[in-house]
């Protein structure tokens, strides 16, 4: 299994991550994905016991999440996992996403950090976009996700190609969820425990948050337009 | 005889046609842009001389005051323009980063390459 963790100027936090993550008992391969960071992301990383891969200038998450899948893909790994760079998401807590895709039960775990609120709360705001997207996603496409914008998951191959297929470049969680649904992958969610940012500083605010909750929710209503305009075609075919 | 105003849209439209023209000869102006500038540059003259069509035009529409149809067709163009040219710029960052990605992958698999190569010990 590789581990990707998108950072863009995390130098304060990521060496303490991939760290923890290779003392795991059974540790995964680090790939940092450096989103054009101007401090010393990269060196910190590699310094760590990290691969990087070194995105040319500032890309946005989510090409910098499909990167890292690409280069997972490519060099033949079973399950392709993914963390924040900031260090929120505790590496002992990907066994049990693992654990779900290794047993067959899912092509994407979620790491959920409402299904049994443990640990660290992210603020009111983020916490009602979230809830906001869940029902949004259980009305739209009929999905049942609790944490649809979680940054941790462990995907297989065949969750992974679809994501390496097409991942939107900002704020991607939701859509990607609805592209692995509509692909007829299996998702799953298991609760995980949130920490306080190590370091660094989150690229979310306020106004970016409201920004962010408009975007993906008229993205989610013209998906599910273009689904519905996709199965008349089909069966008119 | 043409009008003075007429005179003014017609030199007008001649310095922004001959601006766009220069634009594409010195290949500053790519060919999936240049035509739609070239229209909206000719646009000025052909209404500047043909007026009488389009005043026929604005009364059969029931706009009273004639001009304004000159106005909404100028907005209507405004908007075409930068709808389109919005569409261009977003297959561009869509490029744009399927390169970036394609270039850090390849840089990554060329590191890889140089650190077998290595002599180890």
């Amino acid at each position: 299994m590789v581990a990707v963790l998108p950072a863009y100027n995390e130098a304060s936090s990521i060496g303490t991550l991939v760290a923890e993550l290779v003392r795991l008992d059974d540790p995964p391969d680090v790939l940092v994905v450096d989103d054009g960071s101007t401090d010393d992301t990269a060196q910190v990383a590699a310094h760590a016991g990290a691969r990087v891969l070194a995105l040319p200038f500032n890309c946005g998450i989510g090409a910098t999440v499909q990167a890292g899948v690409a280069w997972g893909l490519e060099r033949g790994y079973s399950l392709i996992a993914r963390l924040d760079g900031d260090g929120q998401h505790d590496p002992h807590t990907l066994s049990a996403l693992v654990a779900l895709v290794e047993a067959d039960r899912a092509d994407f775990a979620l790491g959920s950090r409402y299904l049994q609120k443990k640990g660290f709360q992210s603020t009111l705001m983020r916490r009602l976009g979230s809830h906001w997207f869940a029902l949004l996603l259980r009305a739209l496409s009929g999905l049942r996700i609790t944490d649809p914008t979680s940054g941790c998951w462990v995907a297989n191959r065949r969750a992974a190609a679809v994501l390496r297929a097409e991942y939107a470049s900002d704020y991607p969680e939701v859509d990607s969820l609805i592209r692995l649904a509509r692909s007829g992958c299996r998702i799953r969610e298991e609760p995980i425990a949130m920490r306080a940012r190590a370091g660094g500083r989150s690229s979310i605010d306020a106004v970016r948050a409201i920004y962010y909750m408009i975007k993906v929710t008229i993205a989610l209503v013209i998906g599910r337009v273009e689904e519905r305009a996709g199965g008349s075609a089909g069966g008119d075919a | 005889m043409l009008e003075l105003y007429q005179w003014v849209a017609v030199v007008a439209s001649g310095a922004a046609t001959f601006l766009v023209v220069e634009l594409i000869r010195r290949r500053r102006i790519q060919h999936v842009l240049w035509l739609p500038w070239l229209f909206a540059a000719l646009v000025p003259a052909v209404l500047g001389v043909w007026i009488r069509p389009w005043a026929k035009l604005a009364r059969f529409l029931g706009i009273l005051y004639q001009p304004l149809l000159l106005v909404a067709l100028a907005s209507l163009l405004s908007f075409a323009m930068l709808l389109y040219l919005s569409v261009v710029v977003s297959s561009l960052i869509r490029k744009n980063l399927v390169l970036a990605q394609e270039l850090a992958l390849l840089r990554s698999r060329f590191d890889e390459a140089n650190r077998r190569r290595e002599p180890t010990g």
